[in-house]
């Protein structure tokens, strides 16, 4: 509650990673992600490449491999696809295993599985060494719509409180035997749902009049939006790791 | 036959932190007892234990056994947990938690329905729990429009249409203004029903209670007629339980 | 589970998201309209509930349990402008903050939860409202089938998405892919469309004037003598069911390439919100994974049967369509009661 929302995703630490200015940490993030999945996916030693450079970002960031792990079990539902695709392409087949499989489903399962791979890890290199807070002060200064990340703010805010609410009505519903195990039994969950809309509508009315009351007109003042803006240092530090991805994927194409 | 008993139950949340550390408690059919404790003493923990909501079934950290009645709760007997749930009747400190129907009517109904319930026969259950409460006007109202303290009676009645064993209150003066505050008693003074209350309302308690449990840190630490536990301030002072300003409890 | 990086290509993903930050600039501004000074406040906490939904589970049999993707339900309760600019900084937060979802794919997550899906669901309600009494049961009944079209259309987005992008040639074609998605889709839009029009009656009931799609019109009660809610309830769901069914069939029907129900999506776009196909890309995946599956057996099973799949999702969804019909009437009979509550709730569902 209240300033410094943290949320699950966050590592806490104070490595150099962690006290980046976020929004170069995002700048990068996002232009790394657009490399990995721009490169084609015959480059095979590029993408090691890649990899080596998140476990770097890893261990500077003191980020554990296990933690890292864990969190990229999200992916899994696309590791499914790409394991069956080799099965369903068209095309010249051949035998791994014994299994008939098809050539291009191979590259087309491997090039969903590593820059799915590549991109959640990079994804939770960002959220695990930025806490919430701090993403939305970074799409600020990257001058995403104010409208949008004041939204973001309200809604991080609110979420926890939201969750909660829905918590206590549902221990309340099961306190008087509500039981549902099939879908048509969920009227209750599905009241509840409307419930707590009305809630949250009417919480927001509320939290606006007491902005208003203290002078809100609709635009947070900037003084909230100061602090440390990243230093050219930082953006040219930072510029280092999406460049070092163009490096290898120039490399790869040319060289090898 | 007792109405609740608790035997050593200890409880310890999945983050670790041990919420209860072996709580015993008897309560006979028809007695009045208040729950006092300071914030975070571990009071909604416990009440959370009456009905079997908590311990969830297969987490490590929590012993002890809940009895109600003649059944013992276990989190594993779906059935079993029904009637528990059945006879031990929660009410919620927000009444907005409890309920979330479009009408009060419909809420009252939620509890009775789920026992099996239908027709005449719920709807007659619906209107004795809300002329228990003195409520009976407000049937096909949404309770979104009610004031918190017809909101909280509301919420007795969605109770108390499941005929439980046990009643338990968890804070029912809370931001009450006075009028509705002393309406709530009367309504619960005149039930037939064994409660439990939970509450830092000492003179509530005093009022509606005979006996007072104190409970801080996880355990109980004090048992007896509420009037002497009221009477002794140190007692009070060491777990943070205050009388408000110019409070002095009667001399009987 | 929101597209991930790497499934679309990278020219269809910047194309995507090129249109899905023209698109949200254009609900940006209608969202201000709805609610001017009082955006960010009140946008924010819709948007929170919108996460949190996503966050409650359901069950739908033992065992199995589901959550809402909440697009209709949004377009339902805050209209499609706040409503998808909300699912969009749900889908920007989760990308960026919880690392769910391709941060390349979220131009093609947000054009297919946030834009298609809520226009898609709103003007399906806007239709249905049309046709239907403004009871309880009749919202309830328009809330359902907008979901289903809401997410049966989307659905057939991502295989666009997949057509555009994909650049894997499959044995399967295009045609039994999207109607395995429809089919796969009509049955969660069921479960979701459920959901949702309860949730909705009931703010219905209480706050009428917070429901957009009613516009703060009180509903009206049943006329007296009018069609019983369960003859309604079993309409709805033959005409969604038929409607999911007939999609998936059409689409069957014309094996490769663009078929009808790929079309289908972009006439919505021609409606005049969207201009990229999309879909649900919360479950898109899973249901990728299924329709692979039935396509297969349709492959190797018989060589013609390029409706096969379609079929076998119509018989699913129309299975569904028995048991709850099937549960309505053992609710009636049977002791254990769970929902039947007095005359008011009778209207409900």
């Amino acid at each position: 509650m209240g300033a410094g929302h943290t949320h699950p995703m966050y590592v806490h630490g104070h490595s150099s990673v962690h006290h980046f200015a976020p929004e170069v940490k995002i700048a990068a993030s996002v232009l790394f992600t657009v490399v990995v999945v721009a490169t084609p996916r015959e480059l095979l030693p590029a993408f090691g490449a890649y990899a080596l450079i998140v476990a770097a970002l890893a261990v500077l960031a003191r980020i554990p491999a296990g933690w890292l792990a864990r969190r990229s079990l999200i992916e899994l539902p696309f590791v499914a696809t790409a394991v069956l695709l080799p099965f369903f392409a068209a095309g010249p087949r051949t035998d791994v295993l014994g299994l008939s499989v098809a050539v291009e489903g191979l590259w087309a399962g491997w090039n969903i599985l590593v820059k799915g791979t590549l991109g959640v890890l990079i994804a939770l290199l960002l959220a695990g060494t930025t806490p919430a807070r701090d993403v939305l002060v970074g799409l600020d200064r990257l001058r995403t719509p104010q409208a949008i990340t004041q939204i973001a703010l309200f809604m991080l805010r609110y979420l926890d409180v939201l969750a909660d609410e829905a918590r206590r009505m549902r221990i309340a519903r099961l306190s008087r035997l509500d039981d549902p195990r099939f879908l048509w039994q969920v009227r209750g969950f599905a009241a509840g749902l409307g419930t707590l809309f009305l809630r949250a509508f009417e919480r927001g009315e509320r939290v606006f009049l007491a902005m208003r009351s203290r002078g809100y007109t609709g635009r947070l003042p900037a003084a909230l939006h100061e602090g440390s803006v990243a230093t050219a240092r930082q953006w040219a530090i930072g510029a280092v790791v999406p460049a070092l991805a163009v490096v290898v994927l120039l490399a790869d194409r040319f060289l090898v | 036959m007792t109405a609740l008993l608790l035997d050593d139950v200890r409880y310890a949340y999945p983050d670790g932190h041990q919420a209860l550390h072996g709580v015993s408690l008897r309560i006979e059919p028809g007695e009045r007892v208040a729950l006092l404790g300071p914030n975070g003493a571990g009071k909604t923990t416990l009440v959370l234990h009456l009905n079997g909501i908590l311990p969830a079934s297969g987490l490590t950290g929590s012993s002890g056994s809940v009895s109600v009645g003649d059944r013992t709760v276990d989190p594993k007997d779906r059935p079993g947990l029904a009637e528990i749930r059945r006879r031990v009747g929660l009410v919620f400190q927000d009444p907005d938690d409890q309920l979330f129907l479009p009408t009060v009517g419909e809420d009252v109904a939620f509890g009775p329905a789920n026992l099996g319930l239908r027709g005449a026969e719920l709807s007659a259950r619906v209107d004795e729990a809300l002329a228990a409460v003195g409520m009976g006007d407000v049937k096909d109202r949404a309770p979104h429009h009610l004031s918190l303290g017809q909101r909280r009676r509301v919420a007795v009645a969605t109770v108390l249409a499941m005929r439980p064993d046990l009643l338990v209150m968890d804070e029912p003066s809370s931001n009450l203004d006075p009028q509705a505050r002393r309406e709530l008693a009367e309504i619960v003074l005149g039930l037939d029903v064994t409660l439990l209350m939970v509450t830092h309302d000492l003179p509530y308690a005093l009022q509606l209670c005979p006996r007072s449990v104190i409970l801080d840190g996880g355990r109980i630490v004090a048992d007896g007629p509420t009037r002497e536990l009221l009477s002794d301030t140190e007692l009070l002072a060491r777990h943070r339980l205050e009388l408000p300003y110019g409070f002095a409890v009667p001399v009987a | 589970m929101h597209i991930s990086n790497g499934i679309i290509g990278g020219p269809v993903s910047l194309a995507y998201g090129v249109v899905a930050v023209g698109l949200l600039a254009l609900c940006l501004g209608r969202a201000r309209q709805d609610l001017n000074e009082r955006l960010a406040p009140m946008a924010g906490l819709v948007a929170a509930f919108i996460f949190a939904v996503q966050m409650l589970n359901f069950p739908v049999l033992p065992g199995v349990s589901g959550h809402l993707l909440g697009g209709a339900l949004a377009a339902a309760l805050v209209g499609p402008w706040v409503g998808a600019l909300c699912v969009s900084v749900v889908l920007i937060v989760q990308a960026l903050v919880f690392a769910d979802g391709g941060i390349s794919a979220l131009g093609l997550n947000i054009s297919n939860m946030a834009l298609l899906g809520t226009a898609v669901g709103y003007l399906a309600l806007v239709a249905l409202l049309k046709l239907l009494p403004r009871t309880a049961a009749g919202v309830g009944l328009a809330v359902f089938g907008a979901s289903i079209v809401s997410v049966v259309l989307a659905s057939q987005g991502f295989v666009l998405q997949f057509v555009l992008g994909g650049d894997v040639p499959l044995t399967i074609g295009y045609g039994q892919i999207s109607a395995t998605m429809a089919g796969v889709h009509a049955l969660i839009g069921v479960g979701e469309g459920l959901i949702a029009a309860a949730a909705v009656t009931t703010v219905a009931k209480v706050r009428p004037d917070l429901v957009y799609a009613l516009r703060g019109s009180r509903l009206e009660r049943p006329a007296p003598g009018g069609v019983p809610t369960k003859v309604f309830l079993l309409g709805g769901l033959a005409v969604a069911a038929a409607l999911a069914g007939g999609v998936s069939y059409l689409a069957s029907g014309s094996p490769d390439g663009l078929d009808a129900t790929t079309l289908a999506g972009c006439t919505v776009d021609a409606d005049g919100v969207i201009t990229g196909g999309s879909c649900i890309a919360q479950q898109a995946t899973d249901h990728e994974l299924g329709g692979s599956f039935l396509a297969d057996y349709g492959i190797k099973g018989i060589d013609n049967a390029t409706g096969l799949a379609g079929l076998i999702g119509v018989a699913l969804t129309f299975a569904v369509g028995l048991a709850i019909f099937w549960a309505a009437r053992r609710r009636r009979h049977a002791a254990a009661a769970a929902e039947q509550a007095p005359a008011p709730v009778a209207a409900e569902k």
